[in-house]
């Protein structure tokens, strides 16, 4: 449809076929922008302009909504995602044990650093007597279950 | 045009405050006993500090001995972990307090010290890194 070579007869007419809903969605929105770039239209084309733009402003809020809503989204996709990344790097950043060390013994004594050897053997003997400390205080707390268990086994059977 | 945009700014913000609130729920049960081993204490009077790195160890130990305010502060580190743990043994024998917390992850944290709080020993193992800044 070009705009110069419709008369107002035929823009009339094609009025009629809009108002008759006759034309399809791609015509409708050609007379549209014909009607709206000529100077003078025939009345009935004035009511059918008016239809078209106020259809046109009804279309384009949900359409730029959702492709708001779209936008939001991609830039809190994204934002979330930058975070997890940081989330999940952080740690390793600062990981006390470096990743090229594969064994490492060091121990500190107001100052004085031990490494090598000496320090494995110090080290190795500390944490025997933690993890021997962890099976006594681990055996105790059983201890002290089944006791608790037959205790309160004895108060509920009815003499 | 500036609603949509003050839409954003609050869609923006409530993401954040939620990533931020997801992180804090997450953060590292061991982190105010893992403060003492950022080389505070490395030349305190009477303190030992042990490190063990190994495929499946790793092993952090303190001992403190004839320095109660060192003694204090990490026993208020190590309550502060106390917290977050929910499966805590104590046993007292001898006059000794006996601590073993156990973690999810198959870490155990402990501490040994007497009554009068003369010396103290608190250790960290762990089958898997620990990190200073989860």
């Amino acid at each position: 449809m070009k705009n110069n070579k419709f008369s107002n007869e035929e823009l009339s007419k094609l009025c009629h076929l809009f108002l008759e809903g006759k034309l399809t969605r791609e015509e409708e929105r050609a007379l549209g922008l014909i009607l709206s770039q000529r100077s003078s239209l025939p009345e009935e084309c004035e009511s059918v302009l008016k239809i078209i733009a106020s259809e046109a402003k009804i279309y384009k809020r949900p359409y730029h909504r959702k492709r708001r809503i779209l936008r939001i989204s991609g830039m809190a996709a994204a934002a979330a995602a930058v975070l997890a990344l940081i989330a999940v790097a952080l740690p390793y950043r600062d990981n006390i044990n470096r990743a090229d060390e594969n064994e490492r013994f060091v121990v500190l004594q107001e100052g004085k650093m031990i490494t090598g050897e000496e320090a494995r053997k110090l080290n190795e003997e500390s944490q025997q007597l933690d993890m021997e400390m962890v099976r006594q205080v681990m055996r105790q707390q059983r201890e002290l279950m089944k006791q608790n268990f037959a205790y309160t086994n004895i108060e509920d059977y009815d003499f | 045009m500036i609603s949509n945009f003050i839409n954003m700014k609050r869609l923006l913000f409530f993401l954040m405050m939620g990533i931020a609130a997801c992180t804090s729920y997450a953060a590292n049960p061991l982190q105010s006993l893992l403060q003492a081993f950022d080389g505070r204490y490395n030349n305190t009077k009477g303190v030992t500090t042990r490190e063990i790195i190994q495929p499946d160890n790793y092993y952090y130990s303190f001992e403190v001995e004839n320095n109660p305010e060192v003694v204090k502060q990490l026993l208020q580190m190590f309550e502060e972990v106390k917290k977050n743990s929910n499966n805590i043994n104590k046993t007292v024998t001898n006059g000794e307090f006996r601590y073993v917390l156990q973690f999810p992850d198959d870490t155990t944290v402990g501490a040994t010290y007497p009554a009068n709080y003369s010396k103290l020993r608190i250790f960290m193992q762990s089958n898997q890194p620990f990190t200073k800044n989860p």
